[in-house]
């Protein structure tokens, strides 16, 4: 285990390396800053740029990208009561509050700390459990990987949408979506409609890009614009015994945090009002809680931090996405050739292990960003949308493009930018999708594998055990929105 | 129908969109059907299974009551004309070429989108051009269309 830790920290003791975390943190908590914005955006919008770079330093710029974003949103929902990322929504309850009272140094303090502290209990989480997992996932053959497709994309569909159905269906044409090209086991093609270059199917990364940042664009623009924030803030810091007083708080919602963040579907948002809940029905302090309480800062804020970690266990393990930011990643790692699951742990051990330290550092760059620049980062509140909207258009169709030196993947993101646009409108949950475009390939490749298998024959999905035990846990999860939304509720409604 | 009628039936609207697509793609991959292989191997038993389950999902969605009020999200000028905007920039950028293209949409898209402040809007829509001029052709060595101005 130490060896692997030492190898973990002589991958990122490297200039490139640890400047591409420092850029990465500052990037991110810039991009968790601007509303609208969230972390898996900031990490689609990012993915074009790594594409020349090595692909230690380009995963480490990714996940410090994520790690700084969901801490970024903070500032914002502190600073002005805008979230600035969905999952800071239940931070602005008590942050704002504290703003307003004067005091948004203390929240503003509180949220730093308390996103770090949660961030590395999540990293402690990854580096403990992704090893003896990956070592079980080793024996795992087609009907398990299948079963462990439909087991992530059940609660996905069922977690992200208050209306089930809805989800599920969603789900469905992502997984028909990614049908399209060549066959992976027959070599016919399906739905190409003689466009060459959708024989490989549709490219992953421009998609994510359209589904996320185009997106985020076309229902931007549609956003009142013109009121721009400006804000002045007074900068008094806790005290350092109030501060460390909340351990408790810290540890209470980096341990709920990371769990949610291992299990499949639920992300950072969820996460943070489970946890602001869980800590008020626990804390002394509860009817303190949505009336400027530090502790209703510091529990969302350690939980969505620890939640980073988290989903890169199943990310790394068995890749599986925890959330839709990692179902990013993911098709970063795949993009630099780097295929998660439980192999990586011995062919590519230096960037299992490089992405742990890589991680760690970049608490402590958030922690000292956070810290010392808290006054500099709120200008960036009061930059102008319309600006920022029209540069993340270029963006996404430059970095669509460099993707293949291609105007076809172009045109794909553009798609389903207005594919993701629409379903907003009809209120429809966009997760799935992301996930079943993930997960799809896997989802087929297992399903006919372990057919070749059994000779066409369907039981070989119950008769081995894990997988049957897998399927099961599918079949529980459709009623699992009800238990979140108890848990995420709880307390919210008096 | 009127609009609020519209809007409490997006979604059966919407499903019924689902299922005429789904219908059509489900019969045309039958076309392709085994030649190297067949049953439960052949290549079209999986799309076919999918979009099987889209049919079905979409039916239910259907027939599903429709309960409480009805969210009205309408599509505004603003977004149709930033979506019309992109799609010609992405339909124009090969012929015409990133660098020529690029200042000019950064400029009115905000312009379209309300934003006043000209001097602002040009200088940010050059920095911007020259700035991922830089990182993609510079430090990435990510080759972007040059068009008018290509070989």
């Amino acid at each position: 285990m130490l060896d692997n830790l030492l190898l973990g920290f002589s991958t990122i003791a490297h200039l490139p390396v640890m400047a591409a975390i420092f850029a990465g943190v500052l990037i991110g908590i810039l991009c968790g800053i601007l509303p609208g914005l969230s972390a898996s955006t900031a990490v689609a919008l990012m993915v074009p740029f790594t594409f020349g770079m090595d692909p230690v330093v380009a995963i480490l710029l990714l996940v410090s990208v994520y790690m700084a974003g969901e801490y970024g949103g903070s500032i914002t929902a502190i600073a002005i009561g805008t979230p600035g990322t969905p999952a800071a929504a239940a931070t602005m309850l008590d942050g704002y509050e504290l703003t307003k009272q004067g005091k948004p140094g203390l929240a503003l303090t509180t949220s730093v700390v308390a996103s770090s502290i949660g961030g590395m209990f999540g990293v402690i989480v990854l580096f403990a459990f992704s090893e003896p997992l990956a070592r079980v996932a080793l024996s795992f053959g087609a009907p398990e990987y299948f079963s462990l497709a439909v087991f992530g994309l059940t609660i996905i569909a069922s977690l992200s949408s208050d209306n089930l159905l809805k989800g599920f269906l969603i789900m469905f044409l992502g997984l028909f979506l990614k049908t399209i090209g060549l066959d992976g086991f027959t070599g016919e093609e399906r739905y190409t409609f003689g466009v060459d270059k959708l024989a490989d199917g549709l490219s992953l990364i421009p998609a994510l890009i359209g589904l996320f940042a185009m997106a985020s664009v076309f229902y931007g623009v549609e956003e009142d614009l013109r009121k721009s924030e400006r804000v002045s803030l007074s900068f008094a810091m806790p005290r350092l015994r109030k501060l460390f007083g909340m351990w408790k708080v810290y540890l209470h919602a980096s341990v709920l945090g990371s769990i949610i963040g291992v299990l499949p579907g639920a992300g950072a948002t969820i996460t943070s009002f489970i946890c602001y809940n869980e800590v008020r029905r626990f804390s002394p302090n509860k009817d303190q809680f949505g009336k400027g309480c530090l502790e209703g800062v510091a529990a969302p804020e350690a939980g969505n931090n620890a939640v980073v970690g988290g989903s890169l266990v199943p990310l790394l393990t068995l890749g599986i996405p925890g959330s839709a930011t990692a179902a990013v990643l993911l098709g970063a790692l795949m993009l630099h050739n780097i295929q998660p699951g439980p192999l990586l742990f011995q062919t590519n051990g230096e960037i299992v292990y490089g992405i742990f330290a890589g991680l760690f550092v970049a608490c402590f760059a958030q922690l000292l960003f956070g810290l010392i620049g808290v006054p500099l980062w709120i200008k960036v509140i009061s930059a102008p949308r319309p600006l920022l909207l029209s540069i993340i258009a270029v963006i996404s169709v430059v970095g669509s493009y460099g993707y293949n030196n291609s105007i076809v993947d172009v045109w794909v993101m553009f798609g389903f930018g207005l594919l993701g646009y629409l379903l907003r409108k009809l209120d429809f949950p966009v997760t799935p999708i992301i996930l079943a475009l993930v997960l799809g390939g896997i989802l087929e490749e297992n399903f006919r594998r372990a057919l070749i298998v059994s000779r066409g024959d369907y039981v070989i999905f119950v008769k081995q055990p894990i997988s049957a035990i897998l399927l099961v846990m599918a079949a529980l999860s459709l009623t699992s929105p009800y238990i979140m939304n108890k848990l995420s509720r709880s307390g919210t409604e008096k | 129908m009127n609009m609020t009628g519209y809007f409490h039936h997006r979604d059966r609207v919407f499903a019924l969109v689902v299922i005429v697509l789904a219908t059509i793609f489900y019969s045309m991959i039958g076309g392709m059907d085994e030649p190297y292989s067949s049953g439960a191997l052949a290549a079209s038993t999986y799309p076919r299974l999918i979009l099987a389950c889209i049919i079905v999902l979409s039916c239910l969605l259907i027939i599903r009551p429709v309960s409480g009020e009805p969210r009205i999200n309408s599509i505004s000028m603003r977004g149709l004309a930033v979506i019309l905007l992109v799609a010609g920039y992405v339909f124009v950028i090969e012929s015409v070429g990133f660098f020529v293209l690029t200042p000019v949409f950064l400029f009115i898209v905000p312009l379209v989108v309300g934003y006043r402040h000209h001097v602002a809007n040009a200088a940010c829509a050059v920095l911007v051009t020259v700035a991922l001029y830089v990182v993609f052709i510079l430090v990435l060595n990510i080759p972007l269309p040059a068009g008018l101005l290509g070989d």
